[in-house]
């Protein structure tokens, strides 16, 4: 474990260090102060809106973050030629494919933490809640959803192209966070021809939209009953362990 | 990489916008704006999005479509408190979509009951100040996206008047739509009822303007003109309710010969004659002599 | 004397067709300094990458150190220099010869210890909290140095160690490569710079076109002094093609 950890920190080093994460912090806050000054009308007394486009952006933005983290872990070693002296240290592919993808995740963590700590903040001030159950749960499971989006994107960065990779998680996993809850329905009205490739995607791909409770924190909804949120997070658990031992086998078939 | 699908992603967005979006746009106030240069014609859809989000937040965050409580005052249409699906839907009922109208999620059984209690349940709607304020962001962002959204004027008006309790700002609001939609007879509609309890004679004046712009809006419609579809049709009803406001108004300006001819007017239009006939007959009863109703159109 | 890598009719073919090693049979003894010359393109890298266990030959068998270089535990006795020195130009080197030794499984004190050391047989022991981006090109080869000898390989494999190093600094690696053979490791290093080979290797063997076309003693190769290093190396290539 010590070897995986030590590849971790590395990554988790070069996304601090590299100050992708602040840029994107700044341009939330740039975006979200002002709206949070700002009363509708002159009136005071809205805080739901700043919670939506809070989240919103808090969303958006760990979302870019997991996919180009994880996405460029293990081409930048190639393209940086880091690979040779790494892959020459008596270390496991599995283990690097691991570390690497602990490293993203921990990155992306790090990086949720800091978003959700100036959401506190921001909704803090102008509602007078600061932690409630239900964000939480929220927060747990935006963790468990970065966890899985960092290990799709390191396993597909180890069959596709860096841009194609990607283009393709984003549209993935922003299409299931947007549209998924729809794919059932979409199901139910698509002709014949289309409906075994469209239940194909429904049982392959991971459903991202379970992980996203923030219609529940806007509107200060009570916490998601123990049992399926404990499920939810088995479910994320199980993909992202899917993904890492593709990604290690993956990883093991490669020339450098 | 990430930049180039982030602006092709918008572009999408846009020319997506620009075909989605058929309505037949009139030079505006303000048309040339920063919001118009960076939304272009998409703005007016993501202005209605701004309407539906007012919507789901008057019902606590839960999407019912069956449930038109928001945009039904601003239709002046009554509403039933269980919108037809039931004021305490619990979990377990949500999980019918033939019960709650939503059928959404009719998809496997573990992913509808995990996604149904990941998703804001059960039938609220927003009642208390403090509450209501949540939807006035929204009007406000709907109403500066798109300055013809009459309905985001209209609405907001009626919630910031009636419980936000701020009528000087919902009269503003109404105004700021009135010189960006000059021939919504609905804007001038809500005005008059606006200002029917405090200033009669303001609201009359606004009501008989709302009755020219719906006459105007009438003969275009009869005649098969080109009919701006972001104007409500000029129905029937619509008249009836101005001329009863008008009426009213003459009641409380102590005119009653006048206002026996504004309930005439309203029973020539109307669909259901036994009340206002009711109401002329003792108004009649009451009255010695009869006036005709003063020419303002 | 045991033998640190034993090569056997070792071959190699590239997905795209193209054979970059040709039964290369090979013995290196343990304590040698070995050179590997040969033109660019040769197959000098395709061989190190085979012995570090970065690509599977395709046909052969490859024993370094008694074992399999696929395996963790060969490598662990191995030190690799590689040709260009690119590290995590983030992090300094005292992290980065932390992140190495930590991949080598050894302790934070041993790690610390190892990094003064190198650092003062490098010259960089002022230098341990720089970060790598400010490093010159031949700072960055002596960093590469201290990486491949942090966890006391017996073997060490260097890709053109010379390349891109000033006179004084090519000195002063012939010195630490000097001092290792004195402590009994092996060195394998590839080059195309005659003069090198000529003052530090035991032996040496001439790679052209993806087979190995001469090997023997670096004196062998001189001859009797007739003729020079550079004009039998001339030699030996074009009799291979």
């Amino acid at each position: 474990m010590g070897k995986i950890f030590a590849i971790a920190k590395l990554s988790v080093l070069e996304l601090f260090r590299k100050k992708d994460v602040y840029v994107a912090i700044v341009l939330a806050l740039v975006a979200i102060v002002p709206l949070a000054v700002v009363n509708a009308f002159g009136i005071e007394g809205a805080v739901r809106y700043i919670r939506e486009v809070a989240l919103l952006l808090v969303w958006g933005f760990s979302v870019i973050i997991c996919v180009t983290t994880s996405a460029r872990q293990i081409p930048n070693e190639t393209q940086r030629k880091t690979i040779l002296p790494l892959l020459a240290k008596p270390v496991s592919r599995a283990q690097i494919a691991l570390g690497k993808t602990l490293g993203s995740i921990i990155a992306s963590w790090g990086a949720l933490a800091m978003f959700y700590g100036c959401y506190i903040v921001i909704a803090g001030l102008k509602s007078g809640i600061w932690i409630e159950p239900v964000l939480l749960q929220s927060v747990i499971l935006h963790a468990c959803f970065a966890a899985l989006a960092c290990s799709m994107t390191v396993c597909g960065s180890l069959a596709l192209t860096p841009s194609a990779n990607i283009t393709a998680c984003l549209l993935i996993i922003a299409g299931g966070l947007l549209f998924g809850d729809h794919l059932p329905d979409l199901i139910n009205k698509a002709p014949g021809l289309f409906r075994p490739p469209l239940i194909g995607l429904e049982y392959v791909l991971p459903r991202f939209e379970l992980f996203d409770l923030r219609a529940r924190v806007i509107h200060s909804h009570a916490p998601v009953p123990a049992g399926v949120f404990l499920f939810i997070l088995l479910y994320g658990a199980a993909y992202s362990a899917v993904f890492m031992g593709l990604a290690a086998g993956l990883f093991k078939r490669k020339q450098y | 990489m990430i930049r180039w699908i982030f602006i092709l992603l918008w572009l999408g967005t846009l020319a997506g916008g620009q075909r989605l979006v058929t309505i037949r746009r009139r030079q505006t106030v303000g048309g040339g704006d920063v919001i118009t240069r960076i939304f272009g014609e998409s703005r007016a859809l993501i202005s209605a999005r701004m309407l539906h989000k007012a919507d789901r937040y008057f019902h606590g965050g839960v999407m019912l479509d069956n449930c038109d409580y928001l945009h039904g005052h601003a239709h002046h249409h009554e509403h039933t408190d269980d919108c037809g699906h039931g004021v305490d839907v619990d979990d377990e009922a949500l999980a019918r979509p033939a019960a709650t109208g939503d059928d959404h999620y009719a998809g496997a059984g573990w992913y509808r009951r995990l996604i149904l209690n990941t998703r804001p349940a059960g039938h609220t709607h927003l009642s208390t100040v403090r509450e209501v304020k949540e939807l006035l962001p929204w009007f406000r962002l709907a109403t500066r996206l798109d300055p013809h959204n009459v309905q985001g004027y209209d609405v907001g008006a009626y919630w910031l008047a009636e419980k936000v309790n701020a009528p000087a700002k919902a009269l503003a609001l109404i105004d700021e739509g009135i010189t960006h939609n000059p021939e919504a007879f609905e804007l001038a509609l809500t005005k008059g009822e606006l200002l029917m309890e405090t200033d009669p004679a303001a609201a009359d004046s606004a009501l008989a303007a709302a009755e020219k712009k719906w006459l105007a809006a009438r003969k275009k419609f009869e005649e098969g003109e080109a009919y701006p579809p972001h104007l409500s049709p000029p129905e029937f009803a619509l008249m009836e309710r101005i001329q009863v406001y008008r009426a009213k108004c003459m009641l409380d300006l102590g005119r009653r010969e006048q206002a026996i001819a504004f309930f005439q007017r309203a029973l020539a239009v109307s669909d259901n004659k036994t009340a206002l006939q009711e109401r002329i007959r003792e108004l009649s009863s009451q009255t010695n002599g009869w006036a005709p109703p003063p020419s303002d159109h | 004397m045991t033998q640190a890598v034993v090569c056997h009719h070792l071959s190699f073919t590239y997905p795209n067709g193209h054979q970059g090693l040709h039964d290369l049979s090979l013995s290196i003894e343990q304590g040698e300094i070995f050179g590997f010359l040969g033109p660019n393109g040769a197959g000098k890298t395709t061989t190190i990458k085979l012995l570090l266990g970065l690509m599977k030959p395709t046909a052969g068998d490859l024993l370094v150190l008694g074992g399999k270089p696929a395996e963790p535990k060969t490598r662990a006795a191995i030190g690799y220099l590689p040709e260009v020195a690119n590290y995590y130009d983030f992090l300094t080197i005292g992290e980065l010869l932390s992140f190495y030794g930590a991949l080598c499984g050894m302790s934070r004190q041993k790690i610390n210890d190892r990094t003064m050391e190198l650092a003062q047989l490098t010259g960089l022991e002022t230098r341990l909290k720089t970060p790598l981006r400010q490093f010159s090109k031949g700072m960055l080869q002596r960093a590469g140095l201290c990486q491949a000898l942090l966890h006391d390989p017996a073997l060490l494999i260097l890709d053109e160690p010379m390349t891109g190093l000033d006179p004084i600094a090519r000195s002063q690696m012939r010195g630490i490569l000097e001092n290792l053979r004195k402590d009994g490791k092996t060195i394998f290093f590839s080059s195309h710079e005659l003069s090198e080979a000529e003052i530090m290797c035991d032996r040496v063997g001439v790679l052209c076109d993806g087979g190995l076309r001469w090997h023997g003693p670096t004196r062998d190769m001189a001859g009797d002094g007739s003729e020079n290093l550079e004009r039998k190396f001339l030699k030996i290539i074009s009799e291979g093609k």
